[in-house]
Parts: C-alpha cells; sequence; structure tokens
C-alpha cells in the first residue's frame, strides 16, 4: 500500500443498542461492525461480501456518515471525516455517493424521474437551471436512456431502466466514490449483466472508486480489484481478487466459494458445506465469530479473537490458522 | 415411464382493469416419477403460476381458461372440493420462497406437523409426535425433541425452510412443487438447502418440480428442464442438453449472461431489451424484439408468424431457427 488511499478505514465500529426490561435500559450491544480497516485506492473497485446480518450496509451507512459511530475513522482524499459537523458533511458527500439494491424503493414513486436526478444539483445549487437540465439530459444518456423519457414517473420503466435512473441520480454530482449496494440483486438475470456492463464502462469514463457490495461472489468476482469478506460484523479476509479466488486462507472464504452454485450439470460436486446457520450478533461467544460453524476450529478460536495477520502482500487473514502458518512459513510475526 | 403429472395446454389467464394478462399461455409439461424438473424463467415469465395451476390454487381474478391436468391419469380439473384436499396434502405438496410466511406464527413447529397427520392418517397423538420429531430431526433441526415446542420467529430463515420441507414431506408425497425455495436465503444456507431437497427427494422416491429464476440451482439439481419465457415454453430439455446443446436464442442468452466463477475479464453478454409487459406481449414470436440472432440472420418470418414448440420428446424449441436443428 505505497500510494494514498483515495478512502481510508481505520477501526471502524458501530454498535446497535439492544433495549430491554420496563425502563428499555440499554443491557447489550450489537456489534454490526467491530473494528474494520481498509484502504480503497483511486480508480480501484473493492468487493465487499458477506451474508444478511454480517454488516455490510451498516459499514456502508457508517462510511458516509449516515449513522453514528462507536470508534474509529474514516480518512476520505486525505481529510479525516470522522466527527465533521453535519453541514460540512453534506459538502463532501457530493464526492461520495450510495447506487441502492432496490430501484422500486429509492425511486420517489410520485416524483418525475428527471426531477429525482436533478435533485442533488437543486441541492447543492450547482449551475444554472438550464445547465442543470442540460446535464440531466446528458447523464441520461450516458446511462442508456433517451432523455426524453425525463417526466415520466418511476413506475413506466422496467427494472432495469429504474436501476439506471439510480445510477444517474447518484453519478449527476460527479462523485469520485460511489458505493453500490447490491446494485444487481433486485435485477431479472438477463438484465444483470447489462447493468454490470454499464456500471463498469462508467467506471472507466468517469475514473470512478467503487466499493461494490454483493453477496454473489460470481458477480463480485467478475468486477472487483480486491475483495474484503465480513463475517458477523469482523473482517475475516481481504486479499486481490486472484489471490482471494485462487487460494483463499480463511475457511469462511473458502465455504463461501464452494457455496456457489455449479456453472454446469457436468460440474455437479459433493461440497463440503457448511454446518449450521448464522449465529444471533447478540451474546456472540469470546474469540473468533465463525468458531460455531468452523469445520477447522480449534481450541484457541474458542478463547481469544484471532488478529489480523498479513499472510501475503495485500492479503490479510484474521484466522489462527493462517497465524500459526504464517509464523511457520515467514517466522515474520513477533509475539 | 408413466408421468406422474401430465399438463397440456394450459392456459391460466387474469382478467384485469387492463384487460387479459395472459400470464400462462399453452403449456405443455409433464413430471415422471421421481424425476426433478427444473422451471426457468424470469419474473412474469408465468414459471410460479404454471406451478400453482398443477394443483389448482388459482384465485380470482385469475382463471385456467383452458387445458387439462390429470395426476396419475385423474383429471385435476374436474375434481372436487374434498378429492383436492387429498391431492394437495397427501399426494401434492408445495414450498414457497418465504418460509416464515408460509408457517403459522401462533402454532408450534411441531404441532405444524402432527396437525397434518391429525387430518390425513390414522395414528395416535404419541406416535405423530414421534413421527414429527422424526422428520425436523431428519430434515437437519438440532434438538428436534426440544425445539418441537418452538414458534417460527425462534427459527432463523434457514430452519424456517427446514421445517417448511419437514412439513411438505410429512405425509410422502409423491409429488413436491418448490417454488423459489432457496431465493430468500443466504449463500451457504442456500447450498444447505439444495443437497437436503436433493437428498429427501431421492430417498422418498418423490418427484420434484423446482420454480427459479436460478440456473445454478437448476444445474444442481434438476433432471430436465423448461425454459419459460412470456407464458410460454420456449425450450425443454435434459439438463445436460440444456447446458450443452442449447438451441433457443433466450435459452443461449440465459447461459452466456449468467456470471461464472472464473471469468475475470472483459464484458459480460447480456440480451438486450427488457422483459415485455404482460400487457404489451408481441403478436407472434415473444422473444423476437431482443432476439441477436433475428437480427443477425435479418429473418422476418419471426415477427410475422408465432413459432410452435417442435421437436422430438427429448428436446424441443419455440424457435422459427431450430425447425431442422432439433
Amino acid at each position: 500500500m505505497s500510494e494514498a488511499a483515495l478512502l481510508s478505514l481505520k477501526g471502524m465500529s458501530a454498535y446497535y443498542p439492544v433495549k430491554s426490561g420496563l425502563m428499555r435500559r440499554t443491557t447489550e450491544w450489537i456489534k454490526a461492525v467491530d473494528d474494520i480497516s481498509f484502504d480503497i485506492h483511486a480508480g480501484e473497485t473493492l468487493g465487499l461480501v458477506g451474508e444478511s446480518g454480517c454488516g455490510k450496509t451498516t459499514l456502508s451507512r457508517a462510511i458516509l456518515g449516515l449513522r453514528d459511530t462507536q470508534a474509529g475513522s474514516v480518512t476520505f482524499d486525505g481529510e479525516d471525516l470522522t466527527g465533521l459537523a453535519a453541514k460540512d458533511l453534506v459538502s463532501k458527500r457530493r464526492d461520495m455517493q450510495l447506487i441502492f439494491q432496490d430501484p422500486n424503493a429509492s425511486l420517489d414513486p410520485k416524483r418525475r424521474v428527471g426531477s429525482t436526478v436533478r435533485a442533488g444539483l437543486d441541492i447543492h445549487r450547482i449551475g444554472t437551471s438550464a445547465e442543470r437540465d442540460a446535464r440531466v439530459a446528458d447523464m441520461f444518456a450516458r446511462v442508456g436512456l433517451d432523455p426524453s423519457l425525463r417526466n415520466r414517473f418511476p413506475h413506466e420503466f422496467s427494472g432495469g431502466q429504474r436501476q439506471r435512473i439510480g445510477i444517474a441520480r447518484a453519478l449527476i454530482m460527479n462523485p469520485r466514490f460511489v458505493i453500490c449496494d447490491e446494485p444487481v440483486s433486485a435485477l431479472d438475470v438477463s438484465i444483470q449483466s447489462q447493468v454490470l456492463n454499464l456500471l463498469k464502462d462508467l467506471q472507466d469514463e468517469l475514473k470512478l472508486t467503487f466499493l461494490f457490495v454483493a453477496h454473489n461472489l460470481a458477480v463480485v468476482e467478475h468486477m472487483v480489484d480486491r475483495v474484503a469478506v465480513m463475517y458477523l460484523g469482523r473482517l475475516v479476509e481481504v486479499a486481490t481478487r486472484d489471490d482471494l479466488f485462487t487460494s483463499p486462507r480463511h475457511p469462511y472464504t473458502q465455504a463461501l466459494i464452494a457455496a456457489i452454485p455449479a456453472a454446469s450439470p457436468r460440474e455437479r460436486k459433493n461440497r463440503a458445506l457448511l454446518k449450521g446457520d448464522i449465529p444471533s450478533p447478540t451474546n456472540l461467544p469470546p474469540g473468533c465469530p465463525f468458531q460455531t460453524r468452523c469445520p477447522v476450529a480449534m481450541p484457541q478460536c474458542k478463547e481469544n479473537m484471532p488478529p489480523y495477520v498479513d499472510y501475503a502482500r495485500n492479503h490479510r487473514v484474521a484466522c489462527w490458522l493462517s497465524e500459526t502458518e504464517g509464523q511457520q512459513q515467514t517466522g515474520v510475526r513477533d509475539g | 415411464m408413466t408421468a406422474l403429472l401430465e399438463i397440456k395446454g394450459l392456459k391460466t389467464h387474469f382478467r384485469t382493469e387492463d384487460g387479459v394478462i395472459r400470464a400462462v399461455d399453452g403449456v405443455d409439461l409433464h413430471v415422471n416419477e421421481g424425476e426433478v424438473l427444473g422451471i426457468v424463467g424470469e419474473s412474469g415469465s408465468g414459471k410460479t403460476i404454471t406451478a400453482l395451476s398443477a394443483i389448482r390454487l388459482i384465485d380470482s381474478p385469475g382463471e385456467i381458461v383452458a387445458g387439462s391436468i390429470r395426476y396419475e391419469g385423474r383429471d385435476v380439473l374436474a375434481m372436487s372440493k374434498n378429492e383436492l384436499t387429498e391431492l394437495r396434502g397427501d399426494r401434492i405438496s408445495m414450498i414457497f420462497q418465504q418460509p416464515r410466511v408460509c408457517l403459522n406464527p401462533v402454532l408450534q413447529i411441531g404441532r405444524q406437523i402432527t396437525e397434518l397427520f391429525d387430518q390425513h392418517r390414522d395414528i395416535s397423538e404419541a406416535e405423530a409426535r414421534e413421527n414429527a420429531i422424526n422428520l425436523l430431526t431428519s430434515v437437519g433441526i438440532p434438538e428436534a425433541e426440544k425445539r418441537f415446542a418452538f414458534y417460527p420467529h425462534e427459527l432463523s430463515g434457514g430452519q424456517a425452510q427446514r421445517v417448511m420441507i419437514a412439513i411438505a414431506l410429512a405425509l410422502s408425497p409423491r409429488l413436491l412443487i418448490a417454488d423459489e425455495p432457496t431465493t430468500a436465503l443466504d449463500v451457504t444456507i442456500q447450498a444447505q438447502i439444495i443437497e437436503l431437497l436433493k437428498d429427501m427427494c431421492r430417498d422418498l422416491g418423490t418427484a420434484l418440480i423446482l420454480v427459479t429464476h436460478d440456473l445454478g440451482v437448476i444445474a444442481e439439481i434438476a433432471d430436465r428442464v423448461a425454459v419459460m419465457y412470456a407464458g410460454q415454453i420456449v425450450e425443454e430439455a435434459d439438463v445436460y442438453t440444456l447446458f450443452e446443446n442449447p438451441q433457443h436464442p433466450y435459452t443461449r442468452g440465459l447461459l452466456t449472461s449468467m456470471p461464472v466463477l472464473g471469468n475475470r475479464t472483459g464484458r459480460l453478454s447480456a440480451i438486450p431489451g427488457s422483459i415485455p409487459k404482460p400487457s404489451d406481449i408481441p403478436a407472434a414470436c415473444r422473444f423476437a424484439p431482443r432476439c441477436v440472432e433475428r437480427v443477425a440472420r435479418e429473418l422476418t418470418i419471426c415477427e410475422q408468424r408465432e413459432p410452435q414448440i417442435m421437436g422430438s420428446e427429448d428436446h424441443r424449441v419455440r424457435c422459427w431457427l431450430a425447425e431442422g436443428a432439433v
């Protein structure tokens, strides 16, 4: 990590209070995001992968300052955004935009789509009214929609077209960093690849940096440069795409890859499947959060949280197994 | 092999304010004993309505307006209410996408199984309870004896789907219809449920109709596949033929646009355009406006006449191009 990162997270933690009893006192905390650090470099796409409840969405919202955090910092383009006043954060957010999962839920049904796309320009008072309109028309064309459709309402569009509108809304501000939160999982199969291709094209044209949040690993493999895998609020593995898919280190990453359905019936296999369910995020046992489902759990996994180990260059793992092997192989870890 | 369920010329239409929606428009389909039939299609293709029609779970404004449905030779469309109840509980059962919505939230999960035995089998309460616990164990619910008394909200999504499978298989039906059974589940849980369905159906000799949008699920589990588009079957073949020698341009498009593990570069191939609105179905070939092969070969017939499903029993295709190719 020589060059400076565009976005840098250090020790991010975001908890939800659990209230109980007559007085609704906070009795415990759910650690939705627990001590997460990673960098995203300008122009790259980092994939963020994990199952429901692993904290992907909470982390996305925390990065954009849309929710409070308990600890940690977000640095964007060299500037620490943590603790910035709401007013200052608004101007920063021009550079950071979000594409939502469900275009049906994220577009205002009573508002013409052109007006939805233009909203950011209006809020930030960018250009004259005519200039704003011209920019909206340009953005419609870029996402593959006829600009004459601007005056229609969301229900007049198909799911794929609505997602294009959602993309136009996010990109109209000329952001440098975009979080794509499951951008195709609500779309039909034949439409998904259209939207994925569009995102890649726009990234090249507009020099965008993406955090690509998804649960479909085959989609992630196609879209990203590096991958971060989350489990129950913790980062378990971060690596370049090729390293992660070719030699995954963490047993959870291995299980996620094994769980992907075959691409053809000849590839049917007896897979090593994870046993059990994702445990409830309250009352987690001490030690590694994955211990209850891990096929290779050891006694120490039940006692202590595994530290982050740099297994190789740009390949970080939080697993006691890698910790032991890493020591044997390189001997670089000092106790 | 005799067909367990045979559907011929099925048309299920919905009368709405905007006119008649032809959700299922001329579907022929059969399932053999112990076979896994996959029905694959996108939203609005009619795959779910086809499955619901098979056991007459169609409510107004929907109506089966044409066709025949035969279960072991008996006419399902002519059955009385009592005969239908017997058919649905005992012979054919169904599981859905959202297991939590389908479970009774105020009834213990074990009771939701034993009430089936009360209605359909003449056994004692103790036996029913024992059967239910055995079933819960066989679908992979740990400590089934204790969880017998759990309520649905105490289960995870994966466990709730396991309970649904236990309920569906409680009376050892000959046919199970599963509508997107893994779509609402997480990746690792999805794989568990596919394996469970595969094992349970094989062990009980139950035939399975699996309705899904996910070709990966089809590749894992199906013996034979029907691909649906805009209310019709466009291609039907055994799973190997369908994946290795697809004939319909829509099937080919679906297969090549599916992101596959190991594909790290280049563009994904995509099917242009979008699925037609049910009120706006093309008159001739329904896929013609999106078909790249029609454009490449400058075919005019596709926009003039509707192709019929053609070919042999083993491989049927609804495409003008496939004439002679199959």
